[in-house]
């Protein structure tokens, strides 16, 4: 257990290693510059600037001393902004990972009830509500959610608020009270719709699978009052599978709050990024591109390391 | 319904017993005909597929050009002069949905086209050369796979467009290779992962046995007995494509104006909100119309080629 993830930590290097090397040479055949305007810079500037930051060096130098920094953990610099990666992504990664973990808690829970209740009604009503909201939550894109949201629940009946983010910062992210629900309620929901169905498919498949084993017949027959069988002895073992959708699950809401944000316009990381994108910006997308690479990869790390804890029969390959 | 279950599976039964022998496709496509989601939503794709086509060929069924601004009529709602109501530019938005829905489509099942030929090639080369090809094909499918899509496909997409490409110019075609670059990992995976298992089964080493090349062995008796995950994973694929190219679209990356993509849709649609709730509606409902359908026909390929999933 301790070897494998050991294995699975020093894997993490090559991997990371990778990710940066393929983003910076995919930025630098990128054509065009991020210092092209529509009215040309005086030659002297454009120089200065690329002196400035180190794109006058040749590709092989730029390269390692990219390395260099990002090993001390230096992201580097945005190049149209005069700022430090690093402090964009401390502005904005707070709010976008608020609104990721709400979204995520809300993924799971509802996905997770919906499944155990649709499997424990099979082929009755119940299960069928649960089944179509599943299939049909599978197939909305984010921001159709999102904007059919608006119209629907924000234009036409005036009931949320679509500017801006009403999460209560860190320190009370625990208090019910400091969130204001007239702005968060749509964004979470437009984030978390496709993964909570995404779960409840899992968890419904998985359900059904546990409770037709014999250690389900065996328990019924001795007594166990039937919350117990389910709670205790059916839902803990379906989990597993569950267990391992969530590290997808974790990209998926990563790369779908860059859209939501846009929408309702959240000061997240999905602004800089894509304003990023439209200015050639390399700074700011190679580091963000590495910034997410890394807590995806950690995701998943953490992910096959409580798979392989909560299922002792996952041998460690 | 468990009964009529259980009588499904005897006739399912009775029928292998008493009938001519068949193959697995001729009792997949049994099985699929006989889903009603599936035939459903095979159904509503078909509609949606012709006139998606003949929307971009046919003049009467087009009606208007897509790109065509006609003053008088700007931001007029849902009509019989305008199906779909005019944008804000005065342009027919049903052309413009027509426009957007041959384009998912296109997109959908070329990115597929590019993800079946990278993944069998690089899965089933993983999987044929041994431990050093199979090692350096696997990380580089774990390397791709580690990258986020969307920032991925941003990337490539900036990497591609504004060269003088011979042949691919076409930026839709640009569009769909940006998007397969990073879908390819599943399909690889697949192929590797069903070849490995291939390789040690009797019938295969009956046929090495019995003196079959090495390539008749591969693509006689390999190859196919790959493919019916491989379908069920570029079913799913496809929507998964589609949406990548209409969040390309809606943040403004997509295929460049007056091209109307699904996305490009939805986006102008959500800035004029208040005014023209057409403008958005038809558009987000042709994405998730389309979507769904794949979804089900995904299904139930997914149940008709794999019993066991059931």
């Amino acid at each position: 257990m301790t070897g494998y993830v050991i294995r699975r930590v020093l894997w993490m290097i090559p991997l990371l290693w990778g990710v940066a090397t393929i983003t910076f040479f995919l930025m630098h055949l990128v054509p065009g510059g991020p210092f092209d305007r529509e009215k040309e810079l005086p030659e002297a500037t454009k120089a200065n600037l690329e002196r400035k930051y180190n794109l006058d060096e040749p590709l092989p130098k730029q390269y390692a001393l990219y390395l260099w920094n990002l090993a001390q953990g230096d992201l580097g610099t945005s190049f149209t902004r005069n700022r430090e990666v690093r402090d964009i992504i401390e502005e904005g990664f707070p709010v976008s990972a608020q609104l990721g973990l709400t979204a995520f808690t809300f993924a799971i829970t509802a996905g997770m009830s919906l499944g155990v209740l649709s499997a424990l009604n099979q082929n009755r009503l119940g299960d069928y509500v649960g089944v179509v909201f599943a299939t049909m939550g599978a197939s909305l894109p984010n921001f159709v959610v999102a904007t059919l949201g608006v119209l629907i629940f924000s234009v036409q009946l005036g009931w949320f608020d679509v500017l801006g983010w009403g999460g209560p910062g860190w320190s009370e992210f625990y208090n019910p009270f400091a969130w204001d629900f007239r702005k968060v309620v749509l964004p979470v929901l437009s984030l978390g719709l496709l993964p909570a169905a995404y779960v409840a498919r899992i968890t419904r498949a998985s359900m059904l699978e546990v409770l037709s084993q014999d250690y389900i017949r065996t328990a019924r027959a001795k007594g166990v009052r039937e919350y117990v069988v389910v709670l205790r002895h059916a839902v803990k073992n379906a989990l597993i599978p569950v267990l391992t959708v969530a590290g997808p699950i974790f990209a998926i809401l990563i790369t779908g709050s860059f859209i939501v944000e846009r929408i309702f316009q959240i000061p997240g990381i999905g602004r800089p990024f894509v304003d990023a994108v439209f200015r050639r910006d390399y700074g700011v997308i190679m580091g963000t591109t590495i910034f997410f690479a890394t807590i995806v990869a950690f995701a998943n790390l953490i992910v096959d390391i409580l798979y392989a804890v909560v299922d002792p029969r996952i041998r460690y390959g | 319904m468990a009964e009529a279950e259980a009588l499904a599976s005897i006739e399912d039964f009775a029928e292998v017993a008493a009938g001519p022998e068949r193959g697995l496709w001729s009792d997949a496509f049994r099985r699929l005909i006989r889903n009603r989601l599936a035939m459903a939503g095979l159904i509503v794709l078909s509609v949606l597929a012709v006139l998606a086509i003949a929307g971009n060929t046919i003049d009467w069924v087009q009606r208007y050009d897509p790109t065509f601004q006609d003053y008088s009529v700007v931001k007029t709602g849902p009509s019989w002069d305008h199906f779909f109501g005019t944008d804000n530019l005065g342009r027919d938005n049903w052309a413009r949905v027509l426009e957007g829905l041959l384009i998912s489509l296109q997109v959908g099942f070329g990115v597929q086209a590019v993800v079946v030929t990278i993944g069998i090639l690089v899965g089933g080369t993983a999987a044929l050369t041994g431990r050093l090809g199979d090692n350096i094909l696997m990380r580089l499918t774990d390397l791709t796979y580690a990258f986020p899509d969307l920032l991925f496909i941003i990337l490539m997409r900036s990497v591609l467009f504004g060269r003088d490409w011979p042949i691919i110019g076409n930026e839709r075609i640009l569009v769909i290779f940006a998007i397969s670059f990073v879908s390819w990992t599943t399909v690889a995976r697949l192929v590797r992962g069903q070849m490995l298992s291939l390789a040690e089964r009797d019938y295969v080493i009956a046929a090495r046995a019995l003196g079959s090349t090495r390539v008749r062995v591969v693509f006689q008796h390999m190859l196919p007995n790959t493919l019916s995950p491989v379908i069920v994973a570029v079913t799913f694929g496809i929507p998964i494509a589609i949406f990548a190219e209409a969040v390309l679209a809606f943040i403004g990356f997509g295929l460049p104006p007056p091209t109307a993509s699904l996305g490009t849709l939805v986006n102008t649609g959500y800035q004029y909100i208040i005014e023209t709730e057409w403008m958005l509606v038809f558009p987000a409902c042709a994405i998730a119309l389309l979507m769904l359908c794949f979804t089900f026909i995904g299904d139930g390929l997914r149940d008709a080629l794999d019993p066991r999933w059931r």
